[in-house]
């Protein structure tokens, strides 16, 4: 109270009531720009979803980012980690910004009849006055796609994500106007498994190919969603090398005859192959008393040799068609091969038959239409060949087979060991569609929180708050150490009175600064309080289903820092001034 | 007279110069916020491209009626218009012969064939006719029991979201920007003109002495106040004029930064000659917050 009644109670209650209003200015503009900054960066970028994700390096935000597939799945079956593609895009509902998700990304996605369905978010549904059977209509920013869909369910989640909309994948797909092959983003279920999944995914790994190939061949590197990775004429022998991404990827040669798969790799370290394949390769037809009818492709009859009731043909690789009793059979050669007309269908008593499922997928879930499937005992015996279409059913005996589908000169084998029931899968490294896409080249970054500060939207934001936000920071000190320096200089004379009777610093500190800190606390606090208030009073824009300030009151008081440190200084600068 | 005030003027405490100097960081500060980001995200939305049409559940527009038809236990959408063709040339964008019943290409299967018995099947145009029926308006009416609801669909961009809607998210995001400049503007000029205030009563002390001099110079109190008031307004607009200055400067560095360390696009941009309402404004705000303190103390009390 001394120290008050030495600067004048006059001069410091109207230092105060200045300080008040000058703090309700600074904590309003440095607490609304930080709520809108973080508010509308929040709400744009996506929530925090408490699961890191990858995205696409050069995109600004995760609604610009496109990232194929296949990474998702190839990062799961090559490194067995919990990977999921995930689309999202950023739209208008019922004119209402909010961003759309897929919602394969809930934990429990709704299996959607309809196409149109989508999930709501409470807030957003509570704003648009939407409940379940009701339309919305429902717009992209980045396509020119409008739709009308009917909201399935509305889901509370009392997170962020009660603003935004879950559509079906197909929808969000259209609506971010990418292929069915690319999602925006993969998110995983630990920090640790999207590291380790940069770790590989920013890297290039070596495979060395040893071949010896009887003729001219086209090797193709065939990535899991059917794109191709590489591809590469080889003819004699000699080492192919390849630099390719972390995947699951398929060998094939072509050789004019028959695209024959010959390997398949899980890619993810350097790794050498060899490839061996014959010019021309022998087919023995025995227990056929008369000369087999076997054409080419081309229906060209060819001519086999005889020896001790065995016919023998030395062609080149490919899919051949033999004629008996009158049905043809399509015959798969890709390696030196025996077929056994004579007892094929004739079963032996003593064994057990199982069911065998056969399955045949293009590589991007549809089903084969007409393919032909080959059944041979291990020692050549002709059991089944047939034309199937997405499934097939068969009873086999214990024992060892020969399996091989064909499909458009693609040729798969496989050999089975039956001693139970099986189910047999053949993926034809083919997309439905049949379009072959070239491997897309991508480089990926990590977001730990599944956030991106550094977004372009956010930025157009950031940059027109992050200036405000500085700039007024700066003038408050200016402004607070003008007026406080004002104050001290109208009170230089009782100062000098002071330091003439040698008042001790102690007391100077204990009687002026404290006292003056206390007070302008309480100005700053209230300011900011009075400003806390304003900004709930103050008209906002409702573009955003919540409004954009308010969420951090704590902002709001940030400047009291600033006018301590503003008092500080002009107290010491007194102090070095006047007593040394 | 004038010279010598000045001359006056500029000596003392230096409280004119420092006027001068607060004025001129002020006007560059509020310059730079009001063209910079603003001013960036004017140019964003400049940049955007236009909307194909705005759709809206208000008119005018061309009116478009959808509702839910029963196929087979399954809810189809279909849709309609009196002026199908209009309305179909802004869905598909351009004008295609429609039949009384046309199918989009993603509700297109046996079930639907078979229901309608005629139509065609349209291509995918990835919007909401892909997962429609487009029918006649005759048959519309006749086939929909349900009651129908109206969307207006319009080529013009008023109220309503654009497709695709950048167009609103862009004008959405200036709008948010821009009202909060406004709260900023008025935080502003309450701290301006405090500050000036401030200014103003410690300048006070100088003029004072000014007044003094120029008394026993017996020069006329009305004169000498309307000096004091020519320096200050030329001090007042040599700020601005300072205070542009800086703008055009920090403007453009600003931008260099953020383009450097976020990876923003650059946007060349400078204060603009249509900020000079809200600049001359603020301007006369604190000169007259000065000369009122000025007046207060020197002549009142």
């Amino acid at each position: 109270m001394i120290g008050l009644k030495l600067l004048g109670f006059g001069k410091v209650a109207s230092t105060l009531i200045l300080l008040y209003l000058i703090s309700i200015g600074v904590s309003l503009t440095i607490g609304t720009s930080y709520d809108v900054l973080t508010g509308l960066e929040a709400f744009i970028q996506g929530f925090e979803l408490g699961k890191p994700l990858i995205m696409e390096k050069s995109a600004k935000s995760i609604y610009t980012s496109i990232i194929p597939t296949r990474l998702a799945n190839d990062l799961e079956t090559v490194l067995g980690l919990n990977a999921k593609p995930v689309v999202t895009a950023l739209g208008y509902a019922d004119g209402v910004l909010a961003p759309i998700w897929d919602q394969s990304v809930l934990t429990h996605p709704l299996d959607m009849i309809n196409a149109t369905g989508i999930i709501l978010g409470k807030h957003l549904a509570d704003k648009l006055g939407k409940r379940q059977g009701d339309d919305i209509l429902l717009t992209s920013v980045l396509r020119n796609s409008v739709y009308i869909v009917k909201v399935v369910e509305v889901k509370e989640f009392n997170d962020p994500r009660d603003n935004y909309v879950f559509a079906p994948s197909k929808l969000a797909r259209a609506l971010r106007g990418i292929q069915d092959t690319e999602a925006s983003i993969i998110m995983f279920e630990s920090q640790r498994d999207a590291e380790q999944a940069l770790k590989y995914l920013s890297q290039l790994y070596e495979l060395r190919l040893n071949y010896d190939v009887g003729v001219e061949v086209k090797l193709r590197i065939i990535a899991s969603d059917g794109s191709l990775a590489s591809e590469k004429k080889i003819s004699g022998k000699g080492v192919e090398v390849f630099r390719i991404p972390l995947g699951y990827y398929q060998l094939i040669v072509s050789t004019g005859y028959a695209e024959i798969i010959v390997d398949s790799v899980k890619l993810k370290d350097s790794i050498e192959l060899s490839l061996n394949l014959q010019g021309t390769v022998t087919l023995k037809i025995l227990d056929c008393p008369e000369e087999p009818k076997l054409m080419d492709a081309n229906g060209k009859i060819l001519r086999p040799e005889r020896v001790n009731n065995v016919w023998s043909y030395r062609i080149p690789v490919g899919v051949y068609f033999l004629n008996v009793g009158g049905h043809e059979i399509r015959i798969p050669v890709v390696s030196d091969q025996e077929l056994r007309l004579g007892k094929g269908l004739e079963k032996e008593k003593n064994l057990e038959s199982y069911r065998v499922v056969f399955q045949v997928r293009y590589i991007d879930g549809k089903q084969v239409e007409d393919a032909y499937l080959t059944i041979a005992s291990s020692d050549g015996r002709l059991i089944t060949s047939t034309t199937i279409t997405g499934f097939y059913e068969s009873y086999l005996q214990n024992g060892l087979y020969n399996v091989t589908l064909s499909k458009s000169g693609y040729v798969l084998k496989k050999k089975l060991i039956v001693d139970g029931e099986k189910s047999v899968d053949f993926i034809l490294p083919l997309r439905s569609d049949g379009k072959m896409m070239y491997t897309r080249s991508f480089e990926a970054k990590i977001l730990p929180t599944g956030y991106d500060s550094m977004s372009m939207i956010s930025i157009m934001v950031l940059s027109a708050e992050l200036g405000i936000l500085i700039t007024v920071s700066i003038l408050a000190v200016l402004v607070y150490l003008s007026i406080i320096s004002h104050l001290f200089e109208s009170c230089s004379s009782e100062f000098e009175k002071l330091r003439e009777l040698r008042f001790s610093i102690g007391f100077i500190f204990k009687s002026i600064y404290l006292p003056l800190s206390i007070l302008f606390l309480l100005a700053g606090t209230l300011g900011g309080l009075s400003s806390i208030y304003f900004v709930e009073m103050i008209y906002w824009p409702q573009i955003l289903p919540s409004r954009p300030v308010g969420l951090n009151p704590l902002l709001y008081f940030v400047h009291t820092v600033l006018l301590v440190s503003s008092l500080t200084h002009s107290y010491l600068k007194l102090y070095y001034r006047k007593w040394f | 007279m004038f010279k010598y005030i000045m001359k006056l003027f500029f000596r003392g405490s230096g409280n004119l110069k420092r006027y001068l100097f607060m004025i001129a960081i002020f006007e560059a500060t509020l310059l730079t916020l009001s063209t910079v980001p603003s001013g960036y995200v004017e140019v964003v939305s400049k940049l955007t491209p236009k909307p194909n049409f705005v759709v809206s559940y208000n008119g005018p527009g061309i009116e478009i009626y959808f509702a839910y038809v029963d196929v087979g236990g399954e809810e189809v959408l279909a849709i309609s218009s009196k002026n199908l063709r209009e309305a179909t040339s802004f869905l598909i964008g351009n004008n295609i012969e429609l039949k009384d019943v046309s199918i989009g290409c993603k509700v297109n299967n046996p079930i639907i064939r078979k229901y309608f018995g005629r139509g065609n099947v349209l291509k995918c145009v990835e919007n909401l006719v892909d997962y429609s029926i487009i029918l006649d308006w005759t048959l519309f009416q006749q086939m929909v029991k349900t009651p129908y609801k109206k969307l207006y669909l319009k080529s013009l961009q008023e109220e309503g979201v654009s497709v695709p809607s950048a167009w609103t998210f862009t004008k959405d995001l200036l709008l948010l920007v821009n009202h909060h400049h406004r709260i900023i503007y008025i935080c502003f000029i309450l701290v301006l003109s405090v500050s000036c205030s401030i200014l103003g009563l410690k300048s006070a002390v100088d003029l004072r002495q000014v007044l003094i001099l120029t008394k026993e110079m017996h020069m006329s109190f009305q004169k000498i106040f309307l000096c004091i008031f020519i320096v200050s307004l030329l001090a007042t607009l040599a700020g601005m004029v300072v205070g542009y200055g800086l703008a055009s400067v920090i403007a453009p560095l600003v931008l260099i930064c953020l383009k450097y360390l976020l990876g923003i696009p650059y946007v060349y941009l400078i204060p603009v000659a249509t900020t000079i309402d809200d600049v001359i404004l603020l301007a006369f705000l604190s000169l007259g917050s000065y000369l009122s303190m000025v007046i207060w103390k020197t002549i009142v009390k």
